[in-house]
Parts: C-alpha cells; sequence; structure tokens
C-alpha cells in the first residue's frame, strides 16, 4: 500500500467537496474504490459501473499518461504518483 | 506582399515576436478559420483573431441574444438582446478590424453542412456548448482533413487541445463516450471562457504561424485553483472516427 495524490475535477467535486486528495491503496482500481467513498457523497454509482468498471465517461490519467478505464485493477502505483479522473466537459 | 503603411503599425507588437513576423503575419492575412459557435469561447477567439489579421474568418452560431448570455459574451450589448449573435459579432468584428473578410453564418452546424462548409476554410475552432455538436465537428474535422482547436469550460475550470486530423489522436479517442446529460445548466463564471477562448486563439495563431503547438496534448485548466495539467493524448485503435474511417 502506497500513498498517492488523487485529483478530481467538474461534478466529482460539486459531489465530493474537495479537489485533491491523498490515498492510499495498490492499484488505481483500489484507490477509486476508496475514493468513491471519502468525501461527502458517496459518488460509487456515479463512478463505476454495476459490473464495478468504471465508467466509460471519465477520463483517468497517472502521471500525466491516459489510462485504459477496462484496466484499472492490473495498473499498480507507486508512492508520489498523481492519479487524475475527469470527465469531458462542454460549457462554451 | 508587403504590408501597408497602416498594416505595419497595426501589428507592429506581434511583427516582433520570434516566429511571427513579416513571414507570419502574410500567414495570417492568407489563412483562413472557421470558428463555431459565438459564445463565451467563439467571441473571444474571433476578437483575438481578427485583431491578429487573419484573413477570413467564418463564425456560425444559430442563436439570439439572451440576457443570460451578458456574463461572459463580453462583446455584446444589452440594447442588442433578441438580435442574431452572428450579425452582432460581425458588427463588432468589422470596428475591430475593417481589413478582416468575415463570413456570418445563422446556421446549426450538423453533418449534412460541415462537410461542404469545411473545405472553405483552413482551420477550425471549436467553441460550441454541446456534446452533440463538439462529437459532429470532431468526425467532420478528421474526415475533411482540418485541424481542430478544441476549447471547452465548467465553472472555474477549462479543457483545450490541439486535434491534428491525419494520424490522430482525435476528441474521440480522449473522449469515447459522451456523458449523462446534466440538469440544468453548465456553470459559466465569465474568465473561464474568456481565458479558454484567448488560449485557442493563441493555438490558431502558433499553427497559422507555423510555431511549436498543443498538438497531441490536452491541457486542463484549474482557475479555481491556478493549476494546469497536461496530458499526453493516445489514439484509440478502436476509435471509431480516426481509427476506421468508414465508422462512427
Amino acid at each position: 500500500m502506497v500513498k498517492i495524490t488523487v485529483m478530481v475535477y467538474t461534478t466529482l467535486r460539486a459531489r465530493l467537496g474537495f479537489s485533491r486528495t491523498e490515498l492510499e491503496g495498490g492499484t488505481v482500481h483500489e484507490l477509486l474504490l476508496k475514493l468513491a467513498v471519502s468525501g461527502m457523497t458517496d459518488i460509487s454509482k456515479m463512478l463505476f459501473e454495476d459490473d464495478g468498471a468504471v465508467r466509460n465517461h471519465f477520463v483517468l490519467t497517472l502521471n500525466s499518461e491516459l489510462l485504459d478505464n477496462r484496466k484499472t485493477k492490473k495498473v499498480k502505483v507507486k508512492a508520489g504518483d498523481i492519479l487524475h479522473v475527469f470527465p469531458p466537459v462542454s460549457g462554451g | 506582399m508587403p504590408l501597408s503603411r497602416q498594416e505595419s503599425e497595426r501589428y507592429s507588437r506581434q511583427l516582433i515576436v520570434p516566429g511571427i513576423g513579416l513571414r507570419g503575419q502574410a500567414k495570417l492575412k492568407n489563412a483562413s478559420v472557421l470558428v463555431a459557435g459565438a459564445g463565451g469561447l467563439g467571441g473571444v477567439v474571433l476578437a483575438y483573431l481578427a485583431a491578429a489579421g487573419v484573413g477570413r474568418l467564418g463564425f456560425a452560431d444559430p442563436g439570439l441574444l439572451e440576457l443570460s448570455n451578458l456574463n461572459r459574451q463580453i462583446f455584446y450589448k444589452t440594447r442588442d438582446l433578441g438580435r442574431a449573435k452572428v450579425r452582432l459579432l460581425a458588427s463588432f468584428l468589422k470596428d475591430l478590424n475593417p481589413r478582416v473578410r468575415l463570413e456570418p453564418l445563422r446556421l446549426k452546424l450538423d453533418s449534412e453542412n460541415l462537410a461542404p462548409l469545411l473545405k472553405k476554410y483552413g482551420l477550425v475552432a471549436d467553441c460550441t456548448d454541446n456534446f452533440e455538436a463538439r462529437f459532429e465537428l470532431n468526425k467532420a474535422c478528421v474526415r475533411a482533413g482540418r485541424t481542430l482547436v478544441h476549447g471547452a469550460v465548467y465553472g472555474f475550470e477549462g479543457q483545450l487541445a490541439v486535434i491534428a486530423p491525419r494520424g490522430g489522436p482525435c476528441l474521440k479517442c480522449v473522449f469515447p463516450h459522451m456523458p449523462p446529460r446534466l440538469k440544468g445548466y453548465t456553470p459559466a463564471p465569465g474568465p473561464a471562457p474568456g481565458a479558454i477562448g484567448a488560449m485557442q486563439a493563441a493555438e490558431v495563431i502558433k499553427i497559422i504561424c507555423g510555431l511549436p503547438h498543443l498538438r497531441g496534448r490536452l491541457v486542463i485548466y484549474d482557475f479555481a485553483h491556478g493549476a494546469a495539467h497536461s496530458v499526453r493524448l493516445k489514439r484509440r485503435r478502436a476509435c471509431g472516427v480516426c481509427g476506421k474511417r468508414d465508422e462512427g
């Protein structure tokens, strides 16, 4: 288990009540499970499909590299990594 | 073609920018850009491109000016409520730089009108306000071989990317799925589209002048915390738009 920084954007911020947090975990999937229950409201249904996969409109990056939402269980994290979670935005 | 004395004075502060100069100014004069949307992003993009001397500017928006536009669309006037935005913007831009050729298009861009329209412009700026229009524009630009400068905002956050037509990645590679439709309106404090629009205009100018630009990267600007996050984009082989041209 290592500690990494997780940054969230837009609707996730509003629901969680923060833009940045530090969480401990071994894989990106473990960290996202913790993220979902770490804020003001539980965002599990917002973040995950019924089968546990990360909803496909969210973009995940680990240290600025795009991740495959279907493979988060296989992506291990290192201490000091930065995970960003954001959806597309459309306002103009 | 040499610049007139008036042009030399008008553009004097950008002619001394390394990478622009007389050669870059000539490129700007010969360039044509289509700006999709005449709202908080589009108006700013157009104002900077007209001021910079981009030769021909097309801009499409079907909307009429509404009171709720005026917290961020600062080139319009309260007395003009109810009037067609592209007409109002054309008047503003003509006053700003009479030498620029303006082509206001009061229409909603769709898959049918985009293909012939894109043939007339060298570059496209996406300043629309909904996902359907953005993905349609992305697809049309990939098919037409036009670079797309993407800008979008949500509250005090913004996203900026340059989508190159050949070799990808395209917008659909980054965002393969639309998010669920939000209830209500998108939050939009004025400075957020103002800043992202200015950055889109900077990318357009750099692309035209042949300067290094954001190709292949998406930058998220967090104005709430004064931070930026740059992501290297990857092409998705299975992308329905740029992966296999006949799908999507």
